[in-house]
């Protein structure tokens, strides 16, 4: 049965009533922006996913918490940061190398496959620019780059990412105004470097 | 639309492009010189966005969320989450709580936070005058401040000079206008 006309109040409330399915369109509603959230967080693929089937299953296990005052979104965005942090903690304990390698076989990215008219200058193309985007996000503040990943990877208007980074809004705002302009002077920087 | 909404623009890669948001930026010289400063990382969203592989999508082969829904099951039997820790769903229902109760303590604190900011203003007020009265019993009265109508935002605005206005005349106007001192 199609529930992808349902918003997400109403798939949370069919869930919470036993009415496992609807949990299913949430996934499939946020699974991509989660993934590449994570991914430009933890730069390994396979640590985002881990994180992602993580935060999906304990948005799950906890569905007798969520309550309708606040948003589905807010609540799901707020789990994966959480959890990214603790995978952190949890990979320091085996450590492994953490780089975006401008060498990393396409295949391996967490993005969808190219459609048949991509050649596979762009896929590599479209690949090096989720890396250097991914770079660059790194190189800031903690703060600023959650709040840009939740304004443009996630979409959440600003009212939900100070909800989700537990701040007022103007606070908000100018966490990705500051992320914003860190980053143009990053990528100035970067240019002056190659010129 | 105002500052405030146009930087909301600016920053969604879907509006980035409204005719609201160039309609202000043509009457806002400080929301212009906003997005020339932005503009390399905004494009940089922008690229990610309309890059085809934006949105990943889930790999065939692995355990998903998705079991967990699909399995037949009953509120007697919940499915057995994989790859699920305690911690995790500490951190849900501790995001949970925090998010239901969150709205109300914040609109609390601002409340508080602007009743102390009108105390500490009307005392500022009651302080100036009482000080102002005593030292500048025969000092001349502070110039007045610039008619509305010389306002040359107003002008600006309301002749579309906005694009031929120096950024210099305009914050010359700005201070006349709104710090007028003796």
């Amino acid at each position: 049965m199609d529930m992808t006309h349902l918003d997400d109040v109403q798939l949370m409330r069919r869930v919470q009533q036993g009415d496992f399915g609807p949990f299913e369109t949430l996934v499939a509603r946020y699974r991509g922006p989660l993934l590449h959230a994570a991914w430009s967080k933890l730069g390994d693929s396979q640590w985002a996913e881990d994180v992602v089937q993580e935060a999906f299953l304990a948005a799950f296990a906890a569905r007798h918490t969520y309550d309708p005052s606040f948003s589905f979104r807010t609540w799901l965005w707020t789990i994966l940061l959480n959890l990214c942090r603790k995978q952190y903690k949890r990979r320091e304990e085996r450590p492994r190398e953490i780089h975006f390698s401008p060498h990393t076989p396409v295949d391996v990215l967490p993005f969808a496959e190219p459609v048949s008219h991509e050649t596979g200058l762009s896929r590599l193309l479209c690949a090096e620019r989720k890396e250097e985007l991914a770079l660059c996000l790194a190189k800031l503040p903690e703060a600023q780059a959650d709040a840009l990943r939740l304004r443009f990877f996630g979409g959440l208007k600003f009212s939900e990412i100070a909800h989700v980074m537990d701040s007022s809004e103007s606070a908000a705002k100018v966490r990705v105004r500051n992320g914003l302009a860190a980053l143009a002077l990053l990528l100035d920087a970067d240019e002056g470097a190659h010129s | 639309m105002n500052c405030d909404q146009a930087f909301e623009h600016l920053t969604d890669p879907d509006l980035a492009d409204s005719v609201e948001l160039r309609q202000h930026l043509v009457g806002c010289p400080r929301c212009r010189d906003m997005q020339e400063t932005l503009a390399p990382a905004l494009a940089l969203f922008a690229r990610d966005h309309a890059a085809p592989g934006s949105m990943p999508e889930p790999r065939p082969a692995g355990p998903s969320a998705l079991d967990v829904a699909s399995v037949p099951c009953d509120e007697l039997n919940p499915p057995a989450p994989k790859f699920l820790t305690t911690e995790a769903v500490e951190i849900a229902e501790i995001a949970a709580r925090r998010l239901s109760t969150r709205t109300p303590a914040h609109d609390q604190r601002w409340r508080i936070a602007l009743r102390y900011a009108a105390v500490f203003l009307i005392g500022c007020g009651v302080v100036f005058t009482v000080a102002g009265g005593r030292l500048g019993g025969g000092a001349p009265a502070a110039a007045p401040a610039p008619q509305i109508a010389d306002c040359t935002r107003v002008e600006a605005a309301r002749n579309d000079l906005a694009l031929r206005l120096p950024s210099r005349q305009v914050v010359q106007s700005c201070v006349a206008c709104h710090l007028a001192t003796h």
